[in-house]
């Protein structure tokens, strides 16, 4: 591994975190964290309320710094105390706990939007396939001020899904649905992200719904823990 | 690896720390004043320092209780979708933009030809009508705070104390601690911003710390000398301000964002107990027709007879001159004050709210001052520079603590973070950043270019020969003109502020 820093993009990645500390305020949220996330796995994220899932996955976006320890994707540098890889150039994307569309436009523009920017080699992945199974077809001229908070949730997926990018954050992806689309849309990932060609994390306390696709487990205890 | 970029304001941290230096220096450059010349001498005894003190005192305590005392109930008011109150916020909004010295006018209007039942009204003049013009001109102020501790009512513990021991004691034991500490640091700010405000004091004569400063310095005073007095009236805000942080801060560990919306029952009126419900709709018809009065007097006059009539040469340019001057130190407040703001919210910079909002202390008059003796200096060794360049900087310095305020408040209160954060996951993302940013510049941007249209004490004293801006014209029209040329003049002046301030109360919902 080096630690010199690489403004160049990586197409599967591997990411590694060694020794990761995160604080806010005198809070220690994520202590000395280790762990690799396989290139192409996909790991499944669960812990108790607060142990950190949401931090950790915006530390590896670099939407946070850490407090000491680093983020490597396949030996390259990412973040550390004092040097950050900004989002727009490590090729991922990270689905929002929170509302995360864009208000002034269409759900079909910002899909588009994002299309327009997909990176080269990453996935063969068919955005109207997954529109339809998302069943969101319907709402592609909707703003979001109109859509209700599982409309909104699939939305978000599609658009990140339509980017095609290397490394997917997918942070309570099952939120706001009933169990029915619930199941359809983590059958969708599950078929997606068979093919190796992208690196995932899933955070979801909806473990039940993932059960059967044989992804890696990853617990996270929490600093009481 | 572009390792300055900041992640927890999206910006360059070359970016943060360029507007931040350029903001201190614009900004605490009136601090330097006393060093700028040697050989100075005090020109005030300490006697007269002590009764302007006094009376600056005594001018802004009063203005602030009667501002206090009007915006309270309106404040309430504003808690509630349904009330009258919510429905007029825009001239709640409106009245607070407009310079005080154009409500003169209006009183003015009144008060020489008083409509029937009002003959009592004198010509203004004097400690009451200078509290009262300045009262309800910052009483707005003073509303909108109160409206604000909305956003601080925890609305699960307000609904299950309703519940159980109905509102009344929901409201003494959960409305009332937010509205008593929130009325308090009305009042602190308020005295503090009459402490500082020569506006009003000058247009009537009624001589107080701040326009005694401006007086003597336009008199030919020293103005090292000046600045050696002004220190006392620079404590005094100073103290005053630091209090009314001090428990605005306390609302931050409140806030947990689970809060009533404007439709809740239990914070319409009705909910109030009988005696505070009526005391309530008569506070606001009293604070709507002071607010009402002076307008409607200012249009009246605007439209009798007067041999004055408005010229391209001279009225026109003055105001194409302060609508430029507006426009050009809005854009480089806004686009300097937005990163800034980010810096203390974004990135937890508490020990920077101090310095940073230290020249909201600082009196009109010593900023007008400073970069006067500094607009001189620069001109000497940069003779190429525009001769408006001091008027330039100093707008800034004063109008950019207000515009830092404005993003401060917009920071704290942004939704739409992750849809922000979202934006920065893809590359070339610079328009579509700015497609969610921009309201939050423009805001900024229209509360700057108002403030800079109003300001009158720090254009007096750096204007250059031959440019005079709107406000001076009314000004100096106000000592030697009729006052129906006032009239017509503060009406042009209101018209701009007028639209500004329709645009701010419309996107500041979208922002």
């Amino acid at each position: 591994m080096t630690s010199n820093a690489d403004s160049t993009t990586v197409n599967t990645t591997r990411i590694e975190i060694t020794d990761l500390t995160f604080k806010r305020g005198d809070q220690t949220i994520i202590n000395k964290l280790s762990h690799e996330f396989s290139s192409g796995g996909v790991t499944l994220l669960t812990g108790p309320s607060g142990c950190g899932k949401t931090t950790l996955l915006r530390l590896i976006a670099g939407l946070e710094v850490p407090d000491s320890g680093k983020v490597t994707a396949s030996g390259r540098l990412w973040s550390n105390s004092s040097q950050i890889l900004p989002p727009w150039l490590r090729n991922l994307d990270l689905l929002f706990q929170n509302d995360a569309l864009w208000p002034d436009q269409t759900v079909g523009d910002q899909i588009a939007w994002v299309r327009k920017r997909r990176k080269n080699g990453n996935t063969n992945w068919n955005i109207e396939e997954i529109t339809t199974e998302l069943g969101i077809n319907d709402l592609l001229n909707r703003y979001p001020a109109g859509l209700s908070g599982g409309e909104a949730r699939r939305c978000q997926l599609a658009r990140i899904l339509a980017g095609s990018p290397s490394l997917l954050l997918l942070d309570e992806p099952l939120s706001g649905q009933d169990s029915a689309t619930a199941g359809k849309t983590a059958q969708l990932l599950a078929k997606l992200l068979a093919s190796d060609q992208v690196t995932a994390i899933v955070v979801s306390h909806e473990t039940a719904q993932f059960a059967d696709f044989g992804w890696q487990q990853l617990y996270l205890p929490g600093i009481n823990g | 690896m572009t390792p300055r970029w900041d992640p927890l304001t999206g910006y360059n941290r070359w970016t943060l720390l360029l507007a931040m230096l350029v903001y201190l220096l614009l900004t605490l450059l009136p601090l330097t004043l006393p060093f700028i010349e040697t050989g100075w001498k005090s020109a005030i005894d300490s006697g007269p320092v002590i009764k302007l003190l006094v009376r600056s005192l005594q001018l802004a305590s009063l203005s602030a209780f009667i501002a206090t005392g009007l915006g309270l109930f309106a404040g309430i008011g504003l808690w509630h979708s349904q009330s009258p109150v919510y429905k007029l916020r825009n001239l709640l909004i409106l009245s607070l933009l407009l310079p005080p010295y154009l409500l003169i006018q209006g009183w003015m209007a009144l008060a020489w030809a008083p409509p029937p039942g009002l003959s009592f009204i004198k010509t203004p003049a004097g400690l009451s009508w200078a509290a009262l013009i300045l009262g309800t001109s910052m009483a707005p102020l003073s509303a909108l705070l109160i409206g604000l501790g909305r956003y601080f009512v925890p609305v699960a513990a307000l609904e299950s104390l309703a519940l159980n021991h109905g509102p009344t004691v929901a409201l003494r034991r959960l409305v009332l601690p937010i509205v008593l500490p929130l009325l308090a640091a009305a009042w602190l700010i308020i005295t503090m911003l009459c402490l500082l405000e020569g506006g009003v004091p000058l247009s009537l004569q009624f001589p107080v710390f701040a326009t005694e400063i401006t007086s003597r310095f336009l008199g030919g005073e020293n103005p090292v000398s000046l600045a050696r007095n002004v220190w006392p009236l620079y404590l005094c805000s100073l103290v005053l301000g630091i209090c009314a942080l001090s428990i605005i801060r306390r609302f931050n560990r409140g806030s947990d964002g689970n809060t009533a919306g404007p439709q809740h029952f239990l914070l319409h009126i009705s909910s109030l107990p009988g005696w505070l419900r009526v005391l309530t709709r008569v506070s606001w018809l009293l604070l709507a027709i002071l607010i009402v009065l002076p307008l409607f007097g200012l249009i009246r006059l605007a439209f009798t007879d007067s041999s004055y009539n408005l010229t391209m040469n001279y009225d026109g340019m003055a105001l194409m001159r302060s609508l430029l001057l507006a426009l050009a130190s809005a854009s480089i407040a806004a686009l300097l004050t937005v990163p800034a703001a980010a810096t203390l919210t974004e990135k937890k910079r508490n020990w920077l709210v101090l310095p940073v909002l230290l020249p909201l202390a600082l009196p009109a008059s010593i900023t007008g001052i400073t970069w006067a003796a500094w607009g001189a200096r620069i001109h000497a060794c940069c003779s190429w520079l525009p001769e408006v360049t001091p008027l330039l900087l100093s707008h800034l310095g004063r109008i950019m603590p207000f515009a830092l305020l404005v993003s401060l408040a917009l920071w704290s209160l942004q939704h739409r973070k992750s849809a922000r954060e979202a934006v920065f996951m893809h590359e070339h993302h610079f328009c579509q950043r700015m497609r969610i940013e921009w309201p939050h510049y423009l805001l900024v941007f229209m509360v700057a270019t108002v403030f800079s249209l109003r300001e009158l004490e720090v254009s007096l004293l750096t204007v250059p020969p031959g440019g005079e801006t709107l406000p001076i014209r009314v000004f100096n029209l106000l000592h030697y003109g009729a006052g129906s040329d006032v009239a017509r003049l503060s009406l042009l002046l209101a018209v701009p502020i007028t639209l500004a301030a329709w645009q701010i109360a419309r996107k500041w919902g979208n922002a």
